[in-house]
């Protein structure tokens, strides 16, 4: 059914309440100034209207697209942040040590969840593509800064989805920068820049998820936030013109009937959005069998085989890489407790004390995870050799000579978890080199670079 | 003034723009803004000048070149091929190998690629075949629930 298109609230009427009766002179004023239109005769190609034709490019797939990717987002932004987090608490934070699988839930979710949205965002951006070429360029400087908080939403959104995807096939290389601090970084201009933007488009949001909203193409919708003090009906200046002003819009009726053969037979609004919908399900489940159990043999473009790697379970740091091969191997080892009471002891006297069997997942960061059985010395048993209080927290350094992960803290959460252990053992074998042999800590709800490898020091801080 | 329903969403919107930026330029470990803002404005012009006009260009060929009964299935399989590329172009380069861990990234990704995009376009080629046989029917009929509606209907 053809609704008659006249009959589209105006999205700015609805965002206000109580319109002003006058214009108010002054900033607002000047921000919303008209500046001059350019000449029609460089309105050529893109730029013309009937450039733009396909009728999925309505407020409705607009809408739904961009709701379908602010929650995919809004899923990376938390679990991103509950990364971070918990491998940089500030002093007021101390991440807990259970559920167990918490992390391996929130990063797998946050990888899954990125890959999934490379499809959301290419059709959210394909659906609006056309609002790029909007006439005229800039209507006034406070389109031109509408515009450009666009600029940094969709390369700031661009940027975390192609680097994410770069992490997790480890091309560390073509990024020139140290991708963490960065990925977090943009995060936060991301979400930041889906805020405003869902701000500055809350009326056309709500027409597009209203009946109308399937037959109204996206037109030039960037700017629909002029100041209250301007009435869009009455006033000549105005730019609110975002959807009313074509009311030949729905569906291939802005066509001319000569180019509407070339639409016969193509997929429509709800086939588009089912297809692009079951794609991002798709490419979800190539990445996913990473780190969801049963799915390993499905995904395709999955990081790791959880159960391939030295004693069936993955390696991301070899003992070679981290250059770690003679010290941890030395015979004369030893573990050197740092506290009130210092101790060394040798692995002898490690497997002398008693052992424990706890069953926890390797989570890298990097979004796979693998479940497996380790045995060695409750950490929370050296803590008190060491004369350490309850509330204490150490240190767990590498026999590593440098890096980034060398060393990581554990408070008392996880210090004090009997999950926790130093081990000596996976999967009842003596602990592999690339594991961390002699001595690895493992404990739960912990992102794979804090498990510190090839401990040789437990130090009070 | 801007209604209070902008201001919920610009207010926290702006804070964490500027604190992202404060971020990037301040941060310990700093990721050199300069080398930051060129992968920045690759990705906005990869997208702008290139993926986008290739993919639209893709899609007039279709209306095109291919008769109506063939455009749905072609539709949904350029999409699924486009993502398909672009998800594992990273992973297929192999630049993520490393010989002290084997572990990782220990896949023929580009087979699996393949195989990939072969179940793809053989479902497309299944789909465009019943919708051809359909169509050569006597009598009105419904091709599929993807395609051929009206594009007018306010449909979901």
């Amino acid at each position: 059914m053809v609704r008659d298109p006249q009959q589209v609230d105006r999205p700015e009427q609805q965002d206000r309440p109580d319109p002003a009766p006058a214009r108010t002179p002054g900033a607002a004023g000047l921000l919303h100034r008209s500046l001059p239109v350019p000449p029609d005769a460089l309105r050529r190609g893109p730029l013309r209207e009937e450039a733009w034709q396909s009728p999925l490019r309505s407020e409705r797939t607009a809408a739904l697209l961009g709701i379908w990717l602010g929650i995919a987002f809004a899923i990376c932004f938390v679990t991103g942040l509950m990364s971070h987090l918990e491998q940089n608490p500030p002093t007021w934070l101390q991440w807990p040590s259970r559920p167990v699988n918490l992390y391996r839930v929130t990063q797998g979710l946050h990888v899954i969840t990125g890959f999934a949205s490379i499809p959301l965002l290419l059709a959210k951006l394909w659906t609006v593509y056309r609002t790029l070429f909007e006439w005229p360029p800039v209507r006034s400087i406070a389109h031109a800064l509408s515009r450009l908080s666009l600029l940094v939403l969709v390369g700031a959104a661009v940027f975390q989805l192609v680097t994410g995807v770069l992490n997790v096939a480890r091309w560390y290389a073509v990024m020139p920068f140290f991708f963490t601090v960065t990925h977090y970084w943009t995060g936060w201009i991301v979400i930041g820049a889906i805020l405003v933007h869902v701000g500055s488009k809350l009326a056309v949001i709500r027409l597009g998820l209203s009946p109308e909203g399937a037959g109204v193409p996206v037109e030039a919708t960037l700017y629909d936030a002029a100041p209250a003090d301007t009435d869009p009906d009455t006033d000549p200046d105005s730019d609110d013109e975002p959807v009313a002003e074509h009311p030949e819009a729905p569906g291939l009726e802005h066509v001319p009937p000569a180019e509407r053969a070339r639409f016969a037979g193509t997929l429509s609004r709800r086939g588009f959005l089912t297809a692009v919908a079951a794609t991002s399900g798709v490419v979800a489940l190539t990445t996913a069998g990473q780190t969801v159990p049963g799915l390993s043999g499905i995904s395709v473009f999955a990081q790791r085989d959880p159960d391939l790697g030295p004693q069936g379970l993955p390696v991301n740091k070899s003992a070679a890489g981290a250059g770690v091969e003679q010290t941890a191997t030395d015979p004369t080892f030893n573990l050197m407790l740092d506290g009130p009471r210092p101790a060394r002891l040798s692995l002898a006297v490690l497997g002398s004390l008693p052992q424990h069997t706890v069953s926890l997942p390797i989570t890298c960061v990097e979004g796979w995870s693998a479940s497996a059985e380790w045995t060695g010395i409750r950490l929370s048993d050296l803590l008190d050799m060491m004369g350490l209080p309850q509330d204490a927290s150490v240190s767990m350094e590498s026999l590593q000579g440098g890096g980034l992960y060398r060393s990581s803290v554990v408070d008392p959460p996880h210090a004090r978890d009997p999950l926790t252990l130093l081990a000596m053992k996976l999967n009842g074998e003596p602990l592999p080199l690339d594991h961390g042999f002699p001595l690895r800590l493992i404990a739960p709800n912990r992102p794979g670079v804090m498990q510190t490898k090839w401990v040789g020091t437990v130090r009070a801080l | 003034m801007l209604s209070p329903y902008r201001w919920a969403w610009y207010l926290p919107g702006v804070l964490a723009v500027a604190w992202g930026g404060y971020g990037l330029l301040t941060a310990a470990m700093g990721p050199m803004p300069l080398s930051w803002a060129v992968f920045f404005a690759i990705g906005i012009i990869g997208h702008d000048l290139l993926l986008a006009p290739i993919t639209i260009g893709v899609g007039f060929l279709l209306g095109r070149l291919l008769p109506p009964t063939l455009r749905a299935p072609a539709q949904v399989a350029l999409i699924g091929t486009g993502v398909v590329l672009l998800a594992s172009f990273a992973y297929v380069q192999g630049r993520g190998v490393s010989s002290d861990v084997p572990s990782a990234v220990p896949f023929d990704y580009a087979a699996r690629m393949g195989a990939l995009l072969a179940v793809l376009w053989v479902a497309a080629a299944g789909w465009a075949i019943v919708r051809v046989v359909r169509s050569r029917r006597p009598g009105p009929t419904r091709t599929s629930t993807l395609a051929d509606q009206p594009a007018d209907e306010p449909a979901g």
